[in-house]
């Protein structure tokens, strides 16, 4: 073979391989597995004469992607700011699932790479949570990232995290969450809308097996997003049980006097209050209704916030008694898993898991679940966005640690990212502790109904 | 029931109010004497508030007594912060000062969120818990005391601003600094006095607020803002004048409650802020 020739092969060799890298998708790997046999035509001209011959190349080897020495996980919690107290809680949820995981042997798919946590303060806006999300992403890469509790919050940080490929977990509860074609988001909690449903329900079934009738409601919350999802599954669950919803309004969550609308609710008549504060707004509603001795049968909370978390027990002493509220954790669950999270939880804190921490517990658990499954599912590459996604949408929980955390038995989500199996407890603070009360199958103590200091 | 409505509001705004005038006290004071405006003053209420709770708690005292303790330590905390940074900023421009207390503010609310973990703290009970009706207006009695100790207070001020050498050298100081420093007065103490008082009387309504409200790190701005609100429309120089504006912008806050819209409070509050800017800079009471 001529120099010439050679060299032209060459040259036609390192272009086509530039060609090659060029159509190549942008920081994605080739395909795992090809089995197809590839076949190319080629004409040449022997004689003056063109000829076609087909040449038949073996099958490209399989890529396989190299992983890792450990699965970066991010934490984008508010640390900072007015919902500081929820992202600290969810924190340290994520810290301990990381840490029980670890211990197990980590991903056993992926040859047991432990899990590493990356920690960055989402603030108290929709700005420096989108900032949040792309620091964190720019300076760690992380494969997922769980966070941010805050609904507004965590629609900013999406834009970032679906632009960027980044499996989000998300603990915001607002249903237009994953309403927005959000790719990468997966959300295991139930949605507010469900929350609000759920207290309503608890309540009337409840007053149902105790002989009281209630006919007339008051729906109170907070004016975000948040509360008026609440209130939206709040006000559709009254109008399926016959109610009449006599009172209904918004307050902003930094109220510093609620005793304006604690006189209106009691003017109003309502038999019971539906309310979803966020927390300092439950603390002084709480005591503006105890002083003013103006208390309707019962007062139920929507949303996990506020009445029954350890910090409004104590902020609330005796007043909390006999507030209830809806849980998308089920602190009281009878399973072993469950029993060491929320052990090592009080160990390090001194009281039970929230909503907050528990959400993230078992939110990590499922992380752990999709990589595994993406690990087995596409053991080339299994880190891939596409893949884990894949993964993620392949679960299908009935048992394991996720459930054994979970409130319901069973983990599977939609195309929109959530959970249709997906349902609320409700937790009502008895002698100064929160206890499971609804639904009665899985509840640790009786609802105590109607609350023992009406006035009506 | 209309009348009813607004006979109760406006009984919860004029308490509330008289508390939100005992707040701005402190402000007017250290704003009437130094020219210094001071942004982090609502988030001495907060550190105020965390006082009374920690006091309240490791000595399982009333809210309303903690003062005993927290109005001292305020007052100390007053005089070193003007020593260490106000006093720094006197001689330039608005906005060093300006800047020097927006640093504060955030110093004060990270500081509690880094102490205090974020998490709201609150005392589960007072002395004056409950309630009592006139008719069928309900009468708390949080409110209450803590309206008529806010006037007694307020008067309390007045009073020693006018009849003690002290308070005459703040008020001279406050009219005219050359001329009171010819005629004696030390402005460096003077000033050093209205600013620890200026704090040392957030203490005070500190306690009265822990008695039905809880406390957050972060919850300072919204004390600082009102406080801003009712010295505008009260003016410099008049603490009667000071006292009504309280009850007036409380009032305006629990009636747009009741009557508008919860969300509609602060909207209402702000704009009577820049009416009164518009048709009366110096203040509906001020002198100067």
């Amino acid at each position: 073979m001529s120099k010439k020739v050679v060299k032209t092969l060459a040259f036609v060799i390192v272009l086509g391989a530039l060609l090659l890298n060029a159509c190549a998708p942008a920081a994605t790997p080739a395909p795992a597995v090809s089995t197809q046999i590839v076949q190319v035509e080629v004409t040449r001209v022997v004689a003056g004469t063109p000829q076609t011959i087909v040449v038949t190349a073996p099958p490209p080897e399989p890529v396989k992607v190299e992983l890792p020495d450990k699965i970066i996980v991010g934490i984008l919690e508010p640390l900072t700011g007015a919902h500081a107290v929820f992202g600290e809680e969810a924190k340290i949820g994520i810290e301990i699932a990381a840490k029980h995981i670890n211990d197990e042997g980590g991903i056993k798919s992926m040859g047991g790479l432990p899990i590493e946590l990356v920690t960055e303060d989402a603030g108290e806006d929709a700005d420096s949570a989108r900032l949040g999300a792309e620091s964190i992403i720019s300076k760690h890469h992380p494969v997922a990232i769980l966070g941010l509790y805050i609904s507004r919050m965590t629609a900013a940080a999406s834009e970032v995290t679906d632009r960027e490929k980044v499996i989000l977990v998300a603990d915001a509860l607002v249903d237009s969450v994953t309403q927005s074609g959000r790719r990468y988001l997966f959300r295991p909690a139930p949605k507010a809308s469900a929350h609000g449903a759920t207290a309503v329900n608890f309540v009337v079934e409840t007053a149902k097996a105790k002989g009281v009738t209630v006919s007339k409601v008051a729906i109170i919350n907070e004016d975000s997003a948040f509360g008026r999802a609440n209130t939206f599954g709040a006000l559709n669950a009254a109008i399926n049980n016959g109610l009449t919803t006599v009172y209904q309004k918004e307050y902003p969550y930094d109220i510093t006097d609620a005793s304006t609308i604690v006189n209106e609710i009691y003017a109003s008549g309502a038999d019971f209050v539906i309310q979803t504060p966020y927390f300092n707004d439950g603390i002084v509603f709480a005591k503006a209704f105890s002083d003013a001795k103006k208390i309707p049968m019962f007062i139920a909370g929507s949303g996990a916030s506020g009445f029954t978390d350890p910090q409004s027990i104590e902020a609330l002493g005796p007043v909390a008694e006999g507030y209830t509220n809806t849980y998308s954790y089920n602190p009281g669950k009878n399973t072993p898993q469950n029993k060491k999270f929320v052990d090592e939880f009080k160990t390090q804190t001194g009281h039970i898991p929230t909503e907050a921490a528990g959400m993230n517990y078992y939110g990590m658990w499922i992380l752990k679940e999709a990589l595994e499954l993406s690990g087995q599912m596409f053991p080339d590459d299994p880190l891939n966005p596409e893949n884990l996604r894949s993964a993620f949408l392949a679960l299908d929980l009935t048992s394991g640690p996720a459930i054994e955390t979970y409130p319901a038995e069973h983990i599977k989500f939609d195309g929109a990212g959530d959970n249709p199996d997906a349902f609320a407890v409700v937790l009502q603070v008895q002698n100064g502790e929160p206890k499971v009360v609804w639904p009665v199958a899985d509840a640790e103590a009786e609802a105590i109904f109607p609350r023992a200091d009406t006035t009506r | 029931m209309i009348f009813q409505t607004a006979l109760q509001s406006l009984l919860d705004g004029a308490m509330l109010g008289a508390i939100y005038a005992l707040i701005t006290l402190g402000l007017a004071l250290v704003f009437g004497v130094m020219n210094v405006v001071n942004f982090a003053h609502g988030d001495f209420v907060m550190v105020s508030m965390y006082a009374t709770f920690w006091v309240a708690t490791l000595l399982a005292w009333d809210a309303l007594a903690t003062p005993l303790i927290t109005f001292p330590l305020l007052f100390l905390i007053g005089i070193i912060i003007y020593y260490t940074i106000i006093r720094r900023t006197l001689r330039h421009s608005y906005v060093i000062q300006i800047a020097a207390t927006v640093g504060l503010q955030y110093f004060l609310r990270a500081s509690a969120q880094v102490l205090f973990q974020a998490q709201p703290k609150a005392l589960q009970s007072s002395v004056v818990q409950g309630s009592f009706l006139v008719g069928n207006i309900t009468v708390l009695n949080s409110r209450l005391l803590a309206a008529v100790i806010s006037l007694v207070v307020i008067v309390l001020v007045s009073i020693f601003l006018s009849k003690t050498w002290p308070g005459r050298a703040i008020r001279a100081a406050s009219d005219d600094l050359d001329v009171s420093s010819l005629m004696g007065v030390n402005y460096q103490r003077t000033y050093a006095l209205s600013f620890g008082l200026g704090t040392a009387l957030t203490a005070i309504a500190g306690g009265l607020l822990m008695t039905f409200q809880q406390v957050s790190p972060v919850m300072g701005v919204s004390f600082g803002l009102l406080s801003y609100v009712v010295l505008a429309f009260a003016g410099l120089g008049s603490t009667i004048g000071l006292l009504l504006s309280g009850v007036i912008i409380g009032s305006a806050e629990t009636l747009t409650m009741a009557f508008w819209d919860p969300r509609a409070r602060l909207l209402v509050i702000y704009l009577i802020f820049i009416v009164v800017l518009w048709v009366r800079p110096r203040g509906i009471f001020g002198r100067k």
